[in-house]
């Protein structure tokens, strides 16, 4: 799942540093390292955290980052009168208000999490604030970095709305067609349905894209991964809060009854707590769930679907999960997932569908395709791959997009890979390889001019005034056309050879997609630094004036700053 | 008037002393950035100690909840030296002693409304 970007909006400085330090630890969220506020950046590309102090700060930072995903706004501004927006009242005491009635104004769909609790607030004058769509008060859960993930997970899914179903690739293998055939079949009971495979195996896309689009349910895909919640806050986000359960508890529902007439997939079962292993158990029984610090039971019709990479026998076997909650999961019936190393015959079905769906999202990796594309004259920006077996011939270009090609010695090594990180690894593996290849077809067709320091130089370039020059080298061998590009043997290799974090094949703490494109993207940045040094011969100011315009000497520090932070090295 | 206090005590003090604490586990403390800024939390807030910033809010009010929360951060200041000599102990403390200040605070407000 793509990284949500955050927008904070806070008079103080202090609480930003906060979500930086922890937030980052969490591989949840961060911001580049470039110095400076955010909406002096000319880069913008790899941040998922940017800062506000008022509203005029707000229309900058919105004008500059407009894939913000949601903004957490604190209530209470203490600056000076000229920075506040007018309102009645107590226009410091209230100022979050006021900003909120302008984001409503100007992006009204835009998820807001409120800084305070209800305590704070007499919740009528929220009312016309569009309060319950889009605005989640976070209260005391604002300041702990790991409930205020969860928070924002939540205002995003409910903007995405409800879950595309289908595009689940099944390849041809004997053990996956039988998955297919069990899964549909389960999807249809009311039977809870346990899934079962090695990290990256697919569980997840499994439960959302199969069981739950084939289950006819009309309620929505809620996805739990109880891995990642800390023991102390699963039972209040499974089960829900009544306004006083404990200090600046609001009242809140559960993550089952937002799946309320769907699918509540529970990922990583095996780590819940027994004492939220009680109250799932009664919820599974009862069909009924009670809020913490309420008494009062709620009627639930949820289809639960549970996964685990761990043995639930051995744990029930230690004592650490119930014997009769592993019972009521119906493991006879459970769903096994193969590692991707015993379906080495789908392995390029699903790369070629990975890399198509990496285009198709909108987004950062989506724009660079139609900049290539419009480049290099292609009339759409179609994206397919193409693996080459013996005797074929390099495919030709299409004017309605653009070919990626794997060569035959590359893709009998995607064959042969042991696969760790298993689907998850394949996927990555070829979002890198393309996008890599991509960017040098792009600076190929596009020369980097004057931009902003960061990877993707060229796309403020005006490409439409450039015609393409077909056939610029890749140093893959042979020129390539315009709209076919090769994923060069070297560059595949070298990926499989990076190996995979054992961290992220054994549990929880895997990496994400987002954090990996960050990583290409830095890796294409010091690419771009170490060539201009080359070219420039070490000249700092040489380099700023080919990357930037206006002052040369602090263009030459910004650049040389830069260049300390890629890890590059000044030659003697 | 009082409620209109206790609301500022909740947020000028409870809030900005317990906001780093709440992500600090014991064991990690007495490490790092988020170790610094608990001190500058409660020992240097907006140019102030905490516990001046809060008696200058709480004065002429009363009640065995604040006075649960002068004696946390008596107990806080006593702390100042141990915890900015890097005590693992002390900055452990002070992580209890901030989130109970915090929870004194709310208490106080909620009474008073």
């Amino acid at each position: 799942m793509r990284r949500p970007k955050l927008l904070v909006v806070d008079d103080e400085d202090r609480y930003v540093e906060l979500l930086h330090a922890r937030l980052r630890e969490a591989r949840y969220a961060t911001r580049c390292e470039l110095p400076g506020p955010c909406w002096e950046c000319e880069v913008r590309e790899g941040c998922t955290l940017t800062h506000a102090h008022d509203w005029a700060e707000v229309e900058q930072a919105l004008a500059r980052h407009d894939d913000v995903d949601v903004v957490l706004l604190d209530l209470r501004f203490d600056l000076p009168r000229s920075r506040l927006l007018p309102m009645e009242g107590d226009a410091r005491a209230r100022q979050g208000l006021a900003i909120l009635a302008r984001l409503r104004a100007r992006r009204p769909s835009l998820p807001v999490v409120l800084m305070t609790s209800a305590d704070d607030l007499d919740l009528d004058e929220l009312a016309p604030l569009d309060a319950d769509e889009h605005l989640t008060l976070a209260g005391e859960d604002a300041y702990d970095a790991r409930a205020l993930g969860l928070l924002v997970a939540r205002a995003v899914a409910r903007r995405e709305g409800p879950t595309e179903g289908g595009g689940y690739v099944w390849g041809a293998s004997p053990a996956m067609q039988r998955l297919r055939r069990d899964a549909e079949v389960l999807a249809r009971t009311s039977l809870p349905t346990l899934l079962r495979g090695e990290p990256g195996t697919g569980k997840s896309a499994l439960a959302e894209r199969v069981i739950h689009a084939a289950s006819g349910r009309a309620g929505r895909f809620v996805a739990v991964d109880l891995g990642a919640l800390p023991p102390s806050l699963a039972a209040a986000e499974l089960f829900g809060t009544a306004r006083g359960a404990f200090s600046g508890a609001l009242d809140r529902p559960g993550r089952f009854e937002e799946a309320q007439g769907g699918t509540l997939f529970l990922d990583e079962i095996g780590e819940l707590s027994l004492e939220a292993q009680a109250l799932l158990l009664h919820a599974l029984q009862e069909r009924q769930v009670v809020r913490l610090g309420e008494n009062r039971p709620r009627a639930v019709d949820v289809k639960l679907v549970a996964a685990t990479n761990v043995d639930l026998d051995a744990r029930v076997a230690a004592g650490t999960f119930r014997r009769d909650l592993l019972a009521r999961l119906n493991p006879a019936a459970q769903l096994t997932l193969p590692p991707l190393r015993e379906r080495r015959d789908d392995v390029l079905t699903l790369a070629s569908a990975a890399l198509e769906r990496l285009f198709a999202r909108p987004g950062p990796d989506r724009s660079l395709l139609e900049d290539y594309a419009r480049a290099a004259g292609l009339e759409g920006a179609h994206a397919r791959l193409v693996a080459l077996s013996k005797g074929d011939r390099a495919p030709t270009a299409s004017r309605d997009g653009v070919t990626f090609v794997l060569s035959r010695a590359s893709a009998q090594l995607l064959r042969e890979h042991g696969w760790p990180g298993n689907v998850r690894e394949l996927e990555l593996l070829v979002g890198n390889a393309a996008l890599l290849s991509l960017a040098d077809a792009m600076a190929a067709l596009v020369p980097p001019t004057r931009s902003s320091l960061g990877a993707s130089a060229a796309r403020d370039a005006d490409l439409t005034r450039r015609p393409p020059r077909m056939g610029s080298g890749l140093g893959a061998g042979e020129p390539p056309l315009g709209g076919v590009i090769p994923l060069p043997a070297r560059l595949v290799r070298d990926l499989v050879s990076r190996g995979w974090p054992a961290a992220a094949a054994q549990g929880p703490g895997e990496l994400t997609p987002r954090a990996q494109l960050r990583d290409v993207a830095r890796d294409l940045e010091r690419a771009l630094f170490e060539r201009l040094y080359a070219e420039t011969d070490g000249d700092f100011e040489a380099m700023a004036a080919r990357l930037l315009d206006g002052d040369a000497t602090a263009n030459a520090r910004r650049v040389r700053l830069r260049f300390n932070q890629l890890g590059l090295k000044v030659r003697g | 008037m009082t409620r209109a206090r206790a609301r500022e005590l909740v947020h000028d003090v409870g809030k900005q002393v317990a906001r780093t604490a709440r992500n600090l586990t014991a064991e990690e403390a007495s490490r790092g950035t988020l170790a610094s800024m608990l001190l500058a939390d409660l020992y240097a807030l907006r140019g102030e100690r905490a516990s001046a910033r809060f008696e200058r809010l709480a004065q002429g009010l009363a009640g065995p909840r604040l006075d649960e929360v002068r004696a946390r951060f008596a107990r806080v200041d006593a702390l100042e030296a141990a915890a900015r000599a890097g005590e693992g102990e002390a900055l452990a403390a002070l992580v209890d002693h901030a989130l109970a200040i915090e929870a004194a605070l709310w208490a106080f407000a909620r009474e008073v409304a």
